[in-house]
């Protein structure tokens, strides 16, 4: 090998040398050359020299104290942030379990109000359970005037057949007096007055109001003369009008817009009991009544007959007066009663509508809210009272699931 | 290569959060991670401020180191990676910052020096770290890795996830751009003691 391919075989195998990554041979092989050529003499002490001054460079040096604090903070820093977030994370996670009950409990306080099919837990609560799970409606009507028309109790008495040889009454089939019993009866009334500056319109309007709603006038009369220049009032007309029940809200509402109300009233009337008992009584006389006529037929004294006859004829007379009276407040529950009186007077004299001014509105507005939640809480105390028994149970079953749930992921992650 | 069971304990510990046990962990690198970071980025500041971004990186990642390399190697792996960040953010000058080198009066002192020789020595370390800093940065790494650190050529190709070749030359070529500007200064280099 001449000169310049020994340098050149010096050049390409110095790092080796310096990195100690040489076989013995091939370190002596360089250390001659080093020693027979000066310029790769030089370059071998110079490059011995550099990595000597390389490796005593950093030699004894620590990072400074501040350096040593500014990280040691920084982590303490990032790690108490990561616990304040885990912490936020498990308030929030139960922030979200908290929320998740309280939506599933007004739900379900919310369909228990509607009605909905409840399981039967829920219909114990309430006395009146009916075997196909259908919970009544709540027999609180609350008669102020706005409340929305009940069923109305209506019933389909007939009127009794007549006795055939047999003493017994050929009756049709009468009142279903147990669903009579599980329904209330209101009466339900209303009043208005009215001023009209278009006396002819707001007659006609309130006539097609009666036809739209199939009611029907008990009373109509009319006086009075057309008004006049100067005149206070003109003509007036008074009114009876019975109204569907199941109509009259729809019927007030339109009638309100007739004209200007200067006065309005509503009144509901509960006769249940009265009723409830009438039908009682009538069922008893009945029952007494059939007794008698079954006498009759088998009694052969004739004394004996005439008092029983007599005693049937108080009975049925008894019994026609009930069947009347009932008859009468099915009448009343089934077509509404209202009285309206309308004047006529002239334009600037009309007077401000009766109505409720803002601060009355407010004020009902806000009665009517917490009324209403008031309801609301206490249905849903009832509901989370029924539901006790299975939260029992299913509580502690899914915070057992979280767990298991939570120790099997750890043990996957480690 | 295996860690020690202590340093698998903290390593543990730390994943866990338990910053007590990172610190503890970090004791034994973070010098240098210091002077890695001060070759790198030139300036003392710069190289605090490397240093605890560095340590705040592995910090967070502490638990998902899978022991596939020691620790150590993970560990400057992310430092290196912190400051090369750094110098592209920046781009920093590192000629200028060799000022504040020297205001820090960083000397070690050889006990048998007289003051003219620490003096040269002081001369001669402070034209190394310039001709360091003026290196490129990919030389740069591999050097202050090989030649000042004196981790092996492995260890630096996991390190810098490049492969033992590319890292042998950039060392050589990094060596030879040294060699020449100590050379260049005939006066200070010719001086050093044999």
């Amino acid at each position: 090998m001449n000169e310049q391919e020994g340098c050149r075989w010096f050049d390409q195998n110095l790092n080796a040398y310096l990195d100690g990554e040489l076989d013995r041979e091939a370190r002596e092989r360089m250390n001659e050359h080093a020693a027979s050529c000066l310029a790769c003499g030089q370059k071998l002490e110079t490059m011995t020299r550099l990595l000597t001054m390389c490796a005593e460079l950093d030699e004894g040096l620590t990072a400074p104290l501040e350096a040593q604090a500014a990280w040691r903070k920084a982590v303490r820093t990032e790690a108490e942030s990561r616990r304040r977030k885990r912490r936020t994370g498990a308030w929030a996670q139960g922030i979200g379990w908290i929320a998740a009950a309280l939506t599933i409990l007004t739900v379900s306080t919310a369909m228990f109000r509607q009605g909905v099919t409840v399981p039967p837990a829920v219909l114990n609560e309430y006395s009146g359970r009916t075997p196909s799970g259908v919970v009544s409606p709540p027999m609180d009507y609350s008669p102020a005037g706005t409340g929305e028309a009940q069923d109305s109790g209506k019933l389909s008495l007939k009127s009794d057949g007549p006795l055939d040889n047999t003493g017994v009454s050929q009756d049709q089939p009468v009142a279903d007096t147990q669903t009579a019993k599980q329904s209330q009866v209101i009466i339900r009334s209303a009043s208005r007055n009215l001023e009209s500056t278009a006396y002819d319109t707001d007659s006609q309007s309130i006539d097609n109001l009666v036809d739209e709603y199939e009611a029907y006038y008990e009373s109509d009369s009319q006086s009075g003369q057309p008004i006049q220049p100067g005149e206070s009032t003109g003509r007036q007309r008074d009114m009876t009008i019975r109204v569907p029940s199941d109509s009259l809200d729809e019927f007030l509402t339109g009638l309100d817009v007739i004209g200007t109300t200067t006065y309005k009233n509503q009144t509901a009337q509960d006769v249940s009991s009265g009723y409830f008992d009438a039908n009682a009584r009538l069922d008893a006389l009945k029952a007494q009544r059939d007794q008698i006529n079954k006498l009759i037929s088998t009694t052969t004294d004739l004394n004996g007959i005439v008092a029983l006859q007599d005693k049937f004829y108080d009975i049925q007379a008894e019994i026609d007066q009930l069947e009347g009276g009932i008859r009468g407040w099915d009448s009343k529950a089934d077509y509404s009663q209202v009285d309206v009186h309308m004047t006529e007077v002239p334009v600037r004299n009309q007077v401000q509508p009766v109505g409720d001014t803002l601060t009355q509105r407010i004020r009902t507005g806000f009665f009517d809210s917490v009324n209403w939640l008031s309801g609301f809480l206490q249905d849903m105390a009832v509901v989370l009272a029924a539901a006790a028994p299975v939260l029992v149970v299913l509580i502690p079953l899914i915070v057992l699931i979280v767990i298991i749930v939570k120790v099997v992921r750890g043990r996957r992650r480690r | 290569m295996q860690n020690a069971p202590d340093e698998r304990d903290l390593v543990r510990r730390a994943s866990q959060g338990d910053e007590a046990a990172f610190e503890l962990l970090m004791r034994a690198h973070e010098s240098r991670m210091y002077a890695v970071a001060l070759r790198m980025c030139g300036s003392r500041e710069d190289a605090q401020d490397c240093l605890q971004e560095a340590m705040l990186r592995i910090y967070r990642a502490v638990s998902n180191f899978k022991g596939q390399s020691s620790f150590a190697t993970w560990t400057y792996r992310i430092t290196m990676n912190t400051c090369l960040d750094e110098l592209r953010r920046r781009k920093l000058r590192t000629a200028t910052s060799l000022d504040v080198l020297l205001d820090t009066g960083w000397s070690p002192t050889d006990e048998g020096e007289t003051p003219e020789q620490h003096s040269i020595a002081s001369e001669q370390r402070r034209m190394l770290e310039k001709a360091i800093a003026d290196l490129p940065e990919d030389m740069r790494a591999a050097i202050v890795l090989r030649d000042v650190q004196g981790f092996s050529y492995d260890e630096i190709a996991r390190m810098l996830e490049a492969n033992v070749g590319t890292i042998k030359s950039r060392i050589s070529r990094g060596r030879e751009k040294l060699r020449e500007v100590l050379v260049r200064q005939p006066e200070l280099f010719g001086r050093y003691p044999v």
